[in-house]
């Protein structure tokens, strides 16, 4: 196993998901409307398709090689979330 | 002929069962920082699915024409061009129509969008909705949904909207 993260852009229907699980969990106000919101995940998921060979690239061998494309993407959710403090 | 009222707090207010397609606001009991602190009724309805509340009331004998349904509400959002779409449906029945009040369908939805305060959060909005009466008549049943049409491409709002109190009105003989 080689992959990174998962190779396909969300269809409209996920990214919507995406927003309705953003805007039940935000926990506050943020300024932004709807239609703002969409164009943040839009391009945040494009942003991740866009990066996700140079994402896979940075985890070392042979770990690149051993760990599902799962476990990279849950790596990447953790670290990230523990450098906001939510975790 | 005068305004008549019909008040209409939080309580009054009967959620869908949570099936498909009645999806119910959370009930909440809001609690101010005052000493002591202010305790107020509330429905929380969600930004991204449609959630509908029910209420029944006998429509009273100086009944005239008109409806006009006036919503108290408040978000802790406060960005430009955030607003919920409030709408609301009638359904008026008549002792002993051959429709049923549980068979009778409700008529068509009005609605409101009004853009949640930008100065403070939580500031109290008040907004009015013009409602298609169903032939209302004096005495009758009255039922009213009143939702969050929290899909339409035209609710903009991030959070949750959160129903204080809601007042019916009418035009009396």
């Amino acid at each position: 196993m080689d992959g990174g993260l998962p190779v396909t852009v969300l269809d409209a229907t996920q990214r919507q998901a995406v927003r309705d699980v953003f805007m039940r969990l935000k926990g506050g106000p943020d300024g932004v409307n709807k239609t703002e919101l969409a164009a943040v995940v839009a391009a945040v998921d494009d942003w991740v398709e866009a990066n996700q060979t140079s994402y896979n690239n940075a985890i070392p061998q042979p770990q690149r090689g051993n760990m599902s494309s799962t476990h990279k993407t849950l790596v990447l959710c953790y670290v990230v979330m523990k450098r906001q403090g939510l975790i | 002929m005068a305004t008549g009222y019909v008040l209409l707090p939080a309580a009054c207010w009967t959620p869908g069962d949570g099936t498909s397609g009645n999806a119910a606001p959370a009930a909440a009991v809001e609690k101010g920082s005052g000493t002591p602190p202010i305790f107020i009724r509330s429905w929380a309805f969600d930004p991204a699915t449609d959630e509908s509340l029910y209420t029944s009331f006998e429509m009273p004998g100086d009944y005239s024409s008109g409806g006009t349904l006036t919503i108290l509400w408040m978000s802790n959002d406060t960005g430009a061009n955030e607003n919920p779409i409030w709408a609301c449906q009638v359904s008026a029945v008549t002792a002993a129509d051959a429709d049923t009040p549980l068979e009778h369908a409700f008529n068509t939805a009005g609605t409101v969008s009004d853009i949640v305060n930008t100065t403070e959060a939580n500031r109290l909005i008040r907004s009015s909705i013009t409602l298609t009466m169903d032939s209302a008549a004096a005495n009758d049943l009255i039922t009213l949904r009143f939702f969050r049409d929290a899909d339409a491409a035209g609710d903009d709002l991030t959070s949750d909207a959160r129903m204080l109190s809601c007042t019916f009105s009418y035009t009396t003989t």
